[in-house]
């Protein structure tokens, strides 16, 4: 059902038409009902044909018209529903009714799109939106709403390349630095918390806007996007109806084989190697007892003639057998498991409705020992009174977040703190027992310390899972209050205001017993004279970081709704509102904790303490003591006015200005004001297509700003202050360090937009869509460039670049069967090419090849102008030297294994620019089929024109002693493999540079372009008209499986091109939604 | 629209930065030992002060140390170029505090509190364009003072691009802001990485020493000696321990740390048998300063108490150049005295035997000496090689053969100074140096 009442604008109409009227013998009375159930239709349209006179309905669906005897045709229109037309003679005794079907075909004319201060059907709108009516919202199963707009919304895309925080992009990246993400709206309020808090059941709808028309509204938060989501509401005058859902997804365990590694015999081959080159003798003999692995301790041994050649050998076969990832696989990985129950209550009467929610979640994460917890309730209400003039609305909102963890995941089980575990590692002996494997220090070491008294230094990964607790709490609140008069006819006062609250407790604890605090304790362990002296005390240790944070936003505005002789309608609203954000928190450690007395012991966090496995090392106790005190205000100033003549023409303005806090000093950069026009054309209401197959047609074209801040500049130099660490001179002393040089130039950015669009529909619901082409100029972006040293800083960053993207995004549907089998086509298609036109500063040569593609996760990005933000560039590559096997690079034109001059000589316009880090062309084709009762919906999405680096062996890991790539073994070791490889010999020193010739060169680029079947629905739905028997009206049986594989891709790299760490997971639910 | 507006938009969006409105701001930011306490590592590396066996030198990871240790014409390899940084770092903040100072000043013209920082920030801006004149630019000759200098940086503003100045101006600049700083200045801090009076005599005196005004040199190092400072007496102390100085000791005056490398605390990072060789029998120096490590021996004697190695400002500095300018001026007697005084507490007791005008056919040989051997791993080595090169009969050849090869710096060699950071030339298009 996609009925929609529109009741705070139409409201107004009806006062409108209601205005003045007296009863008489000219009046024409009638009722606009809905077909099927027979309630009133309020702000249905009903107009005389080839008259100037018309009228809408109220409340209840009745209108008044004023009429001189005669006969007339008049036209009855309604969002949603058919058109009726009728013959009609005047006078009349009774009072007519207009019973209205529910339009089947004409989907998007039923769309109402909500900007969070309007909610308007989306032919009065001039700009781009992408709406997702709760079918599609519901589509996707899992616990996170934004995933479900993945591959169905135009314009937006999911980020697989990038920084975390950088998840999805709308119509391309609009800012380089600053905040990157789209401005989120829940219930007309800028959402502030996670968005994890948010229960995808309790959602409605969900409106992108994309254009400045759209966002504009939003001001300068509006730059990339905003996402407008809407929760369920009750409805008037409609029964009790309760809805509960419920499903089961379990998602495939995590595969450590996914990324290729060197095999447990070449990594031993290797240690065998560094060791013959007297690597591990600065570490042998190291005063602070450095690890070395089992292997590297044998050939000590060896080499010590403690064991004999063929007991080495024995020890070197055993160890080769063996992989740690089994064993990780088997004790730290799971599938993942999520449960998920809601429940939904909605109904209303003739001035109230109501609206609860409450909700379940459970996550089993992919780690072993990590549980989390979702409670959401809900609560809204609305009534009308004073002969409806009045509305007040309520909301209440509650989410309980619990998580637990005892596991970090495999990535814990290290070896000197920053490397994976060494691959014959083995966590079990052969009874299966957990086992200790070496980790900071040498066996030898930890043995002798044991004997000296200290605590058991031994590292037993299996006993140490589940002894580092880690849990989250977090309680999140959100009151609305929303009242709304109307004063005259067509004019609205409104105030909505909103609290929201998040109390966030998190922390850690390790078990006195765990490794953390063991190793800790013995670290700062100081043998005075014969005594040991601990400097921290026995026990647990726990940090603890709690954060609260608060919001209120309060909102004053006025509607204005007139239509003027039936063809002149306008439509405006004006408004001010103030916010004002404030997050505070506390991080504390505690040492010598014991939860069960709930106490803790005092530490010197100022003394310098020698280590006991380095006595030479001093450090201070470390102390994990933080303070967080946050505040964002805004004022904004808003306007929106829209004027549309005879269905027809349309013109729209809007205007904003905000106001903060976040330059902090220069009141001129406060503020910004942003504004936008556009106008529309329904030429399907136009005479000249009255016939034509167009049962609707519009164009529309918008042209505006919209803004973004980064509030972590500011225009005079800032400082912050720390206090004086361990390996300070000045321990314990403050001291503060320079945040941000000053900029006095600095102005917030802009991003102007112009767009054009085209909606229709063809052939009554065969063939609907719309297609929108932007133009995108970044203005004032904030830039890095990169400075010489002399500067001060080596890093700048100001309003210095510009951008421009220019792209498509389009929507067809097509109804490509329609009997019996009900067969749906939609493919949503986007282009979107960007380019950086403007940078102070031109990077060097090895930061655009190393983080050009922001593939690294690195914060800073480096443009270059003429390209896309992030690309992908190489070094030409001249192919293995065949006497050496070095890789080479081109110096002056020839073949050259001088690599330091080869990086040094290219510039930036030698480096080969491949393309986009991004895909510039995405979408997805989705079937839907349906026969009777059955449903099948079927994704496929593709990603084409981009390319990434594939990932081969570092030499420079390989000799540190670390494990490296698996393209090792394909490495160059003879005269001749230059024919058959390009994977370069090993150096005989580290040589980073040589590293970077290979790594960086054009043959390690790809292709990633390619085609996914990314998901698929089936569902059953069972009626009780059909079958009597059953004790709910209907339950709608499903399952859903995601991320099912590639269908096509351009590269032979076996990984897939958007996931090059770890694979992308299988999932697979089963659910049940029942109306009862 | 609403009232008070202002007042509420005037909330810093966090607490925890400031923009510097407060004489408490400044000398928090003046107290930032981490960047302003520094002096250049690169000329270490470059000495005979440090050797690496070939091991050590393989597992060097920091090229920039592999290739001054080689004197490779280019040295950077992309890598960072961490003494430029530092000096200029140390400028740019000291520019930051001075501007925000000068400010302040102008409404109380008076405060003896914001003169004061004004005065340490000249101190540092005077330090930083030291470090950098010192590692980046040819040896001072009153001569021939065109040649290349430094870029000198004297506005905060990162925008603008400084050029470099020539070798006087860039002394002139340094010794200006320097003398400046003198009176405003406490005469003594606790907290030694604070500037003081003396801090300013002392780093005065090692420069004018650098520069070859040996009047200059002994007037400032004359003028420390009168400090409250006082020669330690190395019997007192434990070799057993492995930083044997306390941080601040009686004779540091001002504390800087070499640029900070983890390559310092690497057990194979050696001195040299043949630099071992000079401290003879009875010399605590050779016992305190090195420590024996499974290859060689390891310097540790720095007097900074932890596992920095120390290039401030300190007393046996002051002794030594004082004694070896005593003797450039002809005041012999005195420069010996000066030297019997210091060696006196470096000796084990009753085993140093005093040198006098007639024990001593060559006390500027002697002075030399003693200075490798007292300001070993302290960064003034390099000055001295540079110095003490332009005049033939105190310059030496450095010679290091790694992995077969044989390197060689001869004393006129223009490896003596190093090259700018690539960043330089390219962006601020900076004449570089040959090399």
């Amino acid at each position: 059902m996609k009925r929609v009442l529109l009741i705070k604008i139409l409201v107004c109409l009806c006062c409108l038409t209601a205005m003045g009227q007296t009863r008489s013998d000219r009046t024409f009375r009638g009722t606009v009902v809905d077909a099927v159930n027979g309630q009133g239709l309020p702000g249905a349209v009903i107009r005389i044909q080839n008259r100037d006179l018309g009228a809408v309905s109220d409340e209840e669906g009745s209108f008044i018209l004023n009429l001189e005897a005669g006969s007339y045709t008049l036209t009855v229109d309604y969002v949603g529903f058919e058109q009726l037309v009728r013959r009609v003679d005047f006078p009349r005794e009774n009072e007519l009714v207009f019973a209205l079907q529910e339009s089947e075909n004409a989907l998007q004319m039923v769309e109402v799109v909500s900007t969070g201060y309007l909610e308007l059907p989306k032919e009065r709108m001039t700009g781009s939106f992408s709406y997702l009516d709760n079918e599609l919202v519901d589509r996707r199963v899992g616990n996170n709403i934004l995933d479900r707009l993945e591959d169905v919304t135009p314009g937006l895309v999911f980020n697989r390349t990038g920084s975390p925080q950088d998840l999805l992009s709308i119509r391309g990246r609009n800012t380089i630095f600053a905040n990157s993400q789209p401005l989120i709206i829940i219930d007309n309020f800028p959402y502030d918390g996670p968005l994890e808090n948010i229960n995808p059941n309790d959602v409605e709808s969900v409106t992108v806007l994309k254009d400045a028309a759209a966002a504009s509204i939003w001001g300068a938060r509006a730059g990339n996007g905003v996402i407008v989501i809407t929760t369920k509401k009750g409805g008037l005058e409609r029964p009790l109806r309760v809805s509960i859902n419920t499903n089961f997804t379990t998602t495939q365990q995590d595969d450590l084989w996914y990324n290729p590694i060197m095999s447990t015999p070449e990594f031993l081959e290797v240690e065998e190697l560094l060791f013959g080159r007297g690597f591990y003798n600065a570490r042998e003999s190291s005063i602070d007892n450095r690890a070395l692995t089992p292997y590297v301790e044998s050939m000590i041994r060896h080499r010590d003639g403690l064991i004999s050649d063929s007991e080495l050998g024995a020890i070197r076969s055993e160890l080769g057998s063996r992989d740690v990832r089994h064993d990780l696989s088997r004790y730290y990985l799971r599938p993942r498991n999520l449960y998920q129950i809601a429940a939904n209550i909605q109904g209303g009467t003739k001035s109230s409705t109501y609206a609860y929610s409450a909700g379940y979640d459970n996550n089993t994460t992919g780690f072993t020992h990590n549980n989390e917890d979702r409670i959401t309730l809900s609560a809204q209400n609305t009534w009308t009174g004073m002969k409806g003039r009045l509305k007040v609305g309520t909301g209440l909102y509650l989410v309980r977040d619990l998580r637990t963890s005892g596991n970090e995941g495999p990535s814990q089980v290290t070896f000197e703190s920053i490397d994976p575990a060494y691959p014959y590692a083995r966590l079990v002996d052969d009874q299966g027992r957990p086992q200790s494997i070496i980790r900071d220090y040498r066996q030898g070491f930890v043995n002798g310390a044991r004997d000296q008294g200290l605590l058991d230094w031994q590292y037993i990964p299996l006993e140490d899972l589940g002894r580092q607790r880690e849990h989250m709490e977090s309680t999140d609140i959100r009151v609305n209050l929303q009242t709304s008069y109307n004063i005259l006819a067509g004019l609205d006062a409104e105030v909505q205001y909103q609290y929201w609250q998040n109390d966030r407790d998190a922390g850690t604890v390790w078990d006195a017993d765990s490794y953390f605090t063991r190793n800790l304790i013995n670290r700062y362990t100081e043998t005075v004279g014969t005594e040991l002296v601990r400097h921290i005390p026995l026990g647990a240790i726990s940090n603890r970081n709690n954060r609260f944070s608060q919001s209120h936003n309060l909102r004053g505005q006025l509607r204005y709704r007139k239509i003027i002789g039936q063809v002149h309608d306008i439509n405006l609203l004006g408004g001010w509102e103030v916010k004002d954000l404030e997050t505070r928190g506390n991080s504390n450690r505690f040492y010598g904790y014991n939860p069960n007395l709930a106490m803790s012991l005092p530490v010197d966090y100022v003394s310098r303490f020698p280590m006991y496995n380095n006595p030479g090392q001093l450090n201070t106790i470390p102390h994990g003591l933080a303070h967080t005190d946050l505040t964002d205000r805004f004022v904004s100033y808003y306007f929106n006015g829209s004027y549309l003549y005879n269905e027809r023409y349309g013109l729209s303005a809007s205007m904003r200005k905000d106001q903060s806090n976040l330059f902090g000093v220069e009141a001129n950069m406060r503020g910004v004001p942003l504004w936008s026009v556009g106008g529309s054309w329904v030429l399907s209401n136009e005479d000249f297509l009255q016939n034509q197959k167009f049962n609707f047609l519009k164009l529309r074209s918008t042209f505006g700003y919209n803004g973004n801040v980064d509030k972590r500049l500011t225009a005079e130099v800032t400082s912050s202050s720390i206090v004086g660490g361990s390996g300070t001179i000045n321990p314990g002393l403050p001291y503060s360090l320079i945040q941000n040089p000053a900029n006095p130039m600095l102005r917030w950015e802009k991003t102007r937009v112009t767009n054009l669009g085209l909606d229709f529909e063809y052939g009554n619901g065969r063939f609907w869509g719309s297609i929108d082409l932007f133009d995108k100029y970044g203005e004032d972006l904030i830039g890095d460039t990169e400075m010489a040293p002399s500067s001060g800083v080596i890093r700048f960053r100001g309003n210095t670049s510009t951008s421009r993207s220019q792209g498509i995004d389009m929507v067809f549907n097509t109804l490509i069967l329609d009997k019996g089998l009900k067969w749906t086509g939609t493919l949503i298609g986007n282009l979107v090419r960007e380019k950086i036109t403007g940078y102070f500063f031109e990077a060097t040569v090895n930061n655009y090849l190393m983080h050009g593609s922001g593939a690294m996760g690195s914060i800073n990005a480096y443009p270059l102008v003429g390209r896309p933000l992030y690309s992908v560039y190489s070094l030409p590559w001249a192919g293995l030297d065949p006497a050496t096997g070095d890789p080479r690079g081109y110096l002056d034109g020839e073949p050259s294994n001088n690599y330091f001059g080869v990086i040094n000589n290219t510039e930036v316009g030698d480096m080969i620019y491949h393309g986009p880090a991004r895909p510039p062309v995405f979408g997805a084709l989705r079937n839907d089929f349906a026969v009777g009762d059955f449903s099948l919906s079927v994704n496929i999405s593709y990603r084409l024109g981009y390319f990434y680096r594939r990932n081969s062996v570092l030499y420079n890991e390989v000799l540190a002693g670390r494990i490296s790539h698996s393209d090792f073994s394909d490495r160059w070791q003879q005269p001749g493999d230059e024919l058959i490889t390009d994977v370069p010999s090993i150096p005989s020193a580290v040589n980073i540079s040589r590293d970077n010739i290979y790594r960086f060169s054009e043959i390690l680029v790809e292709r990633g372009d390619h085609i996914r079947l990314q998901d698929v629905r089936f569902s059953y739905m069972l009626r009780k008209s059909k079958l009597p028997r059953l004790p709910f009206e209907r339950a709608e049986v499903y399952t859903y499986a995601n991320n099912l594989g590639i269908l096509w891709k351009a590269s032979d790299d076996p990984l897939d091109p958007d996931f090059p760490i770890s694979r992308p997971l299988r999932s697979i639910a089963f659910g049940i939604r029942v109306d009862l | 629209m609403l009232v008070g507006c202002e007042g509420f938009l005037d909330e810093r969006p966090d607490k925890s930065i400031v923009v510097p409105g407060s004489i408490d701001d400044l000398n928090l930011m003046l107290d930032n030992s981490e960047v302003l306490n520094f002096v250049p590592s690169l000329g270490v590396f470059s000495s005979d002060d440090i050797y690496f066996p070939i091991e050590a030198y393989n597992s060097l990871t920091n090229a920039v140390e592999r290739n001054a240790y080689t004197w490779q014409p280019e040295i950077y390899e992309g890598e960072f170029p961490g003494d430029w940084r530092s000096c200029y770092q140390i400028v740019y903040f000291a520019n930051v505090v001075l501007e925000k100072a000068l400010e302040f000043l102008e409404n109380e013209p008076d405060n003896a509190e914001i003169k004061e920082i004004v005065a340490s920030a000249k101190f540092f801006r005077g330090l930083g364009h030291y470090n950098a004149v010192s590692i980046f630019a040819g040896q001072y000759d009153p001569a021939d003072v065109e040649e290349l200098g430094i870029p000198l940086k004297l506005s905060q503003n990162v925008l603008e691009r400084p050029v470099r100045s020539t070798l006087g101006e860039s002394y002139e600049q340094i010794l200006m802001d320097l003398e400046d700083a003198v009176s405003d200045l406490p005469d003594f801090s606790a907290i030694k990485t604070r500037p003081s009076k003396y801090a300013v005599y002392g780093l005065l005196s090692r420069i004018y020493h650098s520069m070859g005004n040996y009047e200059m040199s002994r007037f400032y190092a004359d003028s420390v000696l009168t400090g409250p400072y006082s020669l330690m007496d190395y019997n007192m102390f434990n070799s057993s321990i492995l930083y044997p100085f306390e941080r601040y000791n009686s004779e540091v005056v001002f504390h800087a740390s070499l640029v900070h490398s983890a390559t310092f605390s690497r057990v194979t990072t050696l001195v040299d048998s043949a630099m071992l060789n000079k401290y003879e029998d009875g010399d605590l120096r050779k016992s305190l300063y090195f420590i024996d490590r499974p290859t060689g021996k390891s310097f540790r004697g720095q007097y900074s108490g932890m596992f920095r190695w120390f290039g401030g400002i300190a007393l046996d500095e002051m002794y030594l150049n004082y004694a070896e300018a005593s003797i450039r001026l002809g005041q012999v007697e005195e420069g010996i005295e000066a030297l019997n005084e210091l060696l006196d507490h470096r000796y084990m007791a009753g085993t140093f035997e005093s040198y006098t005008t007639e024990s001593i056919d060559d006390p500027m040989s002697l002075v030399v000496a003693e200075r490798r051997k007292s300001l070993i791993h302290r960064g003034v080595n390099w000055l001295d090689l540079k110095r003490l090169n332009r005049e033939g009969i105190y310059g030496r050849v450095l010679r290091r053969i790694v992995d077969g090869v044989e390197y060689e710096l001869l004393p006129d060699d223009p490896r003596y100074v190093f090259p700018l950071p690539m960043e330089e030339v390219i962006l601020n298009n900076m004449e570089q140096n040959p090399r």
